[in-house]
């Protein structure tokens, strides 16, 4: 992963440079895109959200290039009726010191309208969100884009009566993008995060599998290393 | 094939505007390839039209005819295979050992350019230069893979070995799949551990065995199987692995599908074998200006962003807004938020009502599927084969991702006069998913879904050299590819050409009468009925309202007893090609009707229940012979790798669920 320290270190310039002219103003702000460049950016659309900790971000620019991060959709009003955000917080606690380092979270708020960055900062704290962690808000119309983008209804059609959500994830220095379902074992959800991630090859060829019969209780893959 | 499926969407007739659009914009068309499924019903635009693929004149190459897998000596094998890690390995000692490097190389899927170097006609396939063609992975240097001709009775190792690059290496040309990879061999009655499970993937660097007994389910000859398949079955991302190139065929032969149309054995069925024997993998895929393979998950859909400022619910919560942490007021999100109301009306969040109905955001879905503009046969465009005038055997699988076919035999020059063509323009199937049926069955089309296959007997013995038929495809596709629009389209694809040249030798092979005997259904050895009905939520696919967790085991099938399944599409606009794994079914209902009259083409073993819009049907199923995990999932990949499939456990008698 490049640059990932780096980044973090400018951010904050960014931030305030951003605030100083008045991101509202049309001059300031990236165009929205209404349409998808599958060439460009992974895909993504340009967005310009704002996070729990007052910053001003470009979503793909800022959160996605160069590091491999977890995106999932939540709204503090659904959390009660769907409980996403707890279920992130126990796939940070499983990332362990990952988080921040290796691997990033980003929740956009698919409730803009409400979920502003201090309520998110305050919803924030309730789950005990580390670093690494981010829970952003947008405007409407760049909320829409990131969840067209993210395989999803755009968020004014997610009603509370939803049973089933994904999280997506994906290495935006690679390009490759998955999805995992919400409620899936926390430690497994930890463990997709690897998938994307470049791994040490061995020396020589390594037997995966399958596992020898006598080895190990049945799990969910016939693994070696299961 | 006209199928009871059939009469389920003729209802989707009632869009007959849209049909009559895509007929006009097809007729606008210069192209010389109709395009199907180009329906739009808004200001959508899929890529296939915004940026078709370039253009290929078509039946300029050869079809591309994969090479037979060749076994090694044990001795070549490093460490040796390990029997202590498969089920039954000794009941079933292999006596074959095959060996596959999955790497990443360039594939010309035309000689024309970008394709290839640009000589009509020239070389396609492998570039061993690596000059020419998109970047692809595959087994050996072939995609589709080696055909595997095995045969009942011969147990055999098939060690798959990952040479793909990692996934950040630099070299990495496939960006859109993931270089972690498992091997599924469809339908085959094999071992947990050797099924290529979603989560038994191998990285990189590593290799795994897979072991296949090669012996008919319960050791009932009436099991035996033909037409099998390998492709990648990567939890999350087998869509865009079997793209990338990840597929190829398993053949089974025994001593009456012998492989051999001269067999003298008065057991052998003698169908047309070797030469006239041909395996026809379906492809849609779709490439940018340079000829390179694209995953586009995103333009593909006609259903855009909104185009201008999207409209947005009045979700009732009233503005300015004021929370309880505190103002926003200076938030550039809250312009002028002046901090008013009272905590009472701004302290808790109540779920947001149901926003209105509003056609642009009801638009905005995805994951329906994934639709390439350019037909390929054999990772080849449109390619010909030349043909004797005698028969043939295709064995036809619709490879996806998302398409579905109805595939018909066209004459389009020959010496027969037009009142003869329609009898020489059928097809004699002869099975159903690879699995032999009692009869044959002649029909003038044949309805494949993803993942299924029809093994077929076109005999041209009417037609005389130089004449030229076509295999087209009527089905016309939802361009989302969610399922298909309803309709059947007059000109249709043109996929493939068979020109007819010579006789090269006398035609010894025969269409049998019979051919497999059905195993019986025993309604005595039912355990059980389960009901999976496949819906839709928040904009993802379910199967009984959930998304597939390896974890969750969501039914324990006790080994040795059957049980009856129904399958239910909640959805009235969309199809699910539903595949399970181990054992093929026989459908007892479709829709509340049976489908077990003799000449019905879905009396037959099936591994693929084609679940179209509203539909119900209805199987019996047995799981006999080993333990362990398997999968059950929708085979438009691009629902499976989000989520909508199940994992099923064969666990021992009494601890059943």
């Amino acid at each position: 992963m490049h640059n990932r320290r780096e980044f973090l270190k400018t951010v904050p310039v960014a931030a305030a440079g951003c605030l100083a002219v008045g991101a509202l103003e049309a001059t300031a702000r990236p165009v929205i895109q209404t349409s998808i460049d599958i060439r460009q950016r992974d895909a993504f659309p340009a967005a310009t959200v704002y996070s729990h900790l007052g910053e001003t971000l470009q979503f793909y620019e800022n959160l996605i290039r160069g590091r491999v991060s977890m995106v999932n959709f939540m709204s503090i009003a659904d959390e009660a009726a769907f409980p996403v955000t707890a279920f992130m917080a126990k796939v940070a606690d499983q990332l362990g010191d990952r988080l921040g380092r290796d691997v990033f979270i980003h929740s956009i708020t698919s409730d803009p309208q409400r979920d502003t960055p201090k309520a998110l900062l305050a919803f924030a704290r309730e789950f005990g969100v580390r670093d690494g962690w981010r829970f952003v808000t947008s405007s409407q119309e760049e909320t829409v884009a990131l969840s067209t983008r993210l395989y999803r209804h755009p968020p004014a059609r997610v009603a509370t009566t939803k049973k089933v959500d994904v999280v997506f994830y994906g290495n935006g220095v690679a390009g490759v993008w998955g999805t995992f379902p919400v409620n899936i074992d926390p430690a497994d959800a930890a463990d997709r995060i690897s998938w994307v991630m470049p791994r040490e090859r061995a020396a020589g060829l390594r037997r995966a599998g399958p596992r020898r019969l006598d080895e190990g209780a049945d799990t969910v893959s016939h693994n070696r290393g299961a | 094939m006209k199928t009871t499926r059939r009469d389920a969407i003729k209802f989707g007739m009632a869009f007959a505007g849209g049909v009559m659009a895509s007929r006009s914009a097809a007729a606008q068309d210069n192209r010389q390839v109709p395009q199907s499924g180009l329906v739009y019903p808004d200001t959508g635009v899929p890529s296939i039209v915004s940026r078709p693929s370039p253009p290929v004149i078509p039946f300029t190459d050869k079809l591309y005819r994969m090479p037979i897998a060749q076994p090694l000596p044990l001795s070549a094998f490093d460490p040796a295979p390990d029997p202590a890690r498969h089920q039954r390995y000794n009941d079933f000692p292999a006596v074959k050992f095959y060996q596959e490097e999955i790497t990443e190389f360039r594939w010309r899927y035309s000689s024309q350019g970008p394709y290839g170097d640009g000589t009509i006609g020239g070389a396609t396939g492998w570039d061993p230069a690596g000059k020419y063609g998109s970047w692809h992975w595959g087994f050996n240097k072939a995609t589709p893979g080696p055909t595997y001709h095995a045969r009942y009775g011969q147990p055999v190792l098939v060690r798959r070995i990952n040479n793909l690059p990692g996934v950040e290496d630099p070299d990495r040309k496939v960006g859109f799949a993931l270089p972690s990879i498992t091997l599924h061999l469809h339908n085959a009655h094999t071992a947990s551990e050797s099924d290529g499970l979603p989560m038994d993937f191998f990285n990189p660097g590593e290799f795994w065995d897979h072991h296949y007994g090669n012996f008919p389910a319960g050791f009932d000859d009436r099991e035996i199987m033909s037409t099998l398949w390998y492709h990648d079955h990567r939890l999350d991302f087998t869509a865009t692995n079997v793209y990338a190139g990840l597929s190829g065929f398993y053949l089974l032969f025994d001593d009456r599908d012998t492989g051999n149309e001269r067999d003298r054995s008065r057991l052998a069925f003698r169908l047309p074998s070797g030469e006239y024997d041909i395996p026809l993998v379906f492809h849609d895929v779709q490439f940018d200006e340079y000829g390179q393979a694209i995953w586009d998950f995103f333009t593909s859909h006609p259903e855009p962003m909104p185009s201008n400022a999207p409209p947005w619910p009045d979700t009732g919560v009233p503005k300015p807004y004021v929370d309880k942490y505190g103002t926003d007021a200076d938030h550039p999100l809250y312009p002028g938020g002046a901090p008013v109301g009272s905590p009472s009306q701004t302290n808790t969040y109540e779920p947001s009502p149901e926003p209105p109905i509003l056609p642009a955001l009801q638009r905005g879905y995805t994951l329906k599927g994934m639709i390439g503009d350019r037909f390929t046969v054999n990772r080849t465009i449109q390619p010909y084969l030349d043909v004797e005038p005698r028969k043939y055997r295709f064995r036809l699988l619709n490879g996806g991702p998302s398409r579905l076919y109805s595939f018909y035999l066209r004459t389009v020059s020959s010496s027969i006069p037009a009142a003869e063509r329609r009898r020489a323009e059928q097809f004699t199937v002869i099975s159903s998913d690879g699995n032999l049926l009692e009869s044959p069955v002649v029909a003038e089309s044949v309805e494949i879904y993803v993942a299924q296959r029809h093994d077929v007997i076109v005999d041209f013995s009417m037609y005389r050299p130089g004449d030229k038929i076509r295999l087209v495809n009527r089905l016309e596709m939802r361009s989302d590819g969610a399922g298909p629009q309803g309709g059947e389209l007059d000109e249709g694809n043109e996929v493939m050409e068979f020109r007819v040249v010579a006789s090269k030798a006398r035609d010894f092979s025969r269409i049998p009468d019979r051919l497999r005997e059905l195993p019986p259904i025993k309604f005595n050895e039912v355990r059980r009925r389960r009901l999976f009905v496949f819906d839709y939520d928040n904009g993802l696919w379910t199967i009984n309202g959930k998304l597939m967790d390896p974890n969750r085991i969501d039914a324990k099938i006790e080994q040795g007893s059957a049980e009856i399944w129904t399958f239910r599409n909640a959805g009235n606009s969309w199809a699910h090609p539903v595949h399970t794994h181990f054992e093929e079914f026989q459908i007892l209902e479709v829709n509340g009707r049976s489908v077990r009259d003799r000449g019905n083409l879905l009396r037959a073993r099936k591994d693929v229940v084609s679940l179209g819009p509203n539909d119900e049907v209805t199987f019996f199923g047995r799981w006999r012979d080993f333990l362990g995990k398997h999968v059950m999932h929708c085979h438009n990949v691009v629902h499976e790798d989000h989520a909508m499939m199940i994992r099923w456990d064969i666990v021992p008698p009494g601890q059943g669920d």
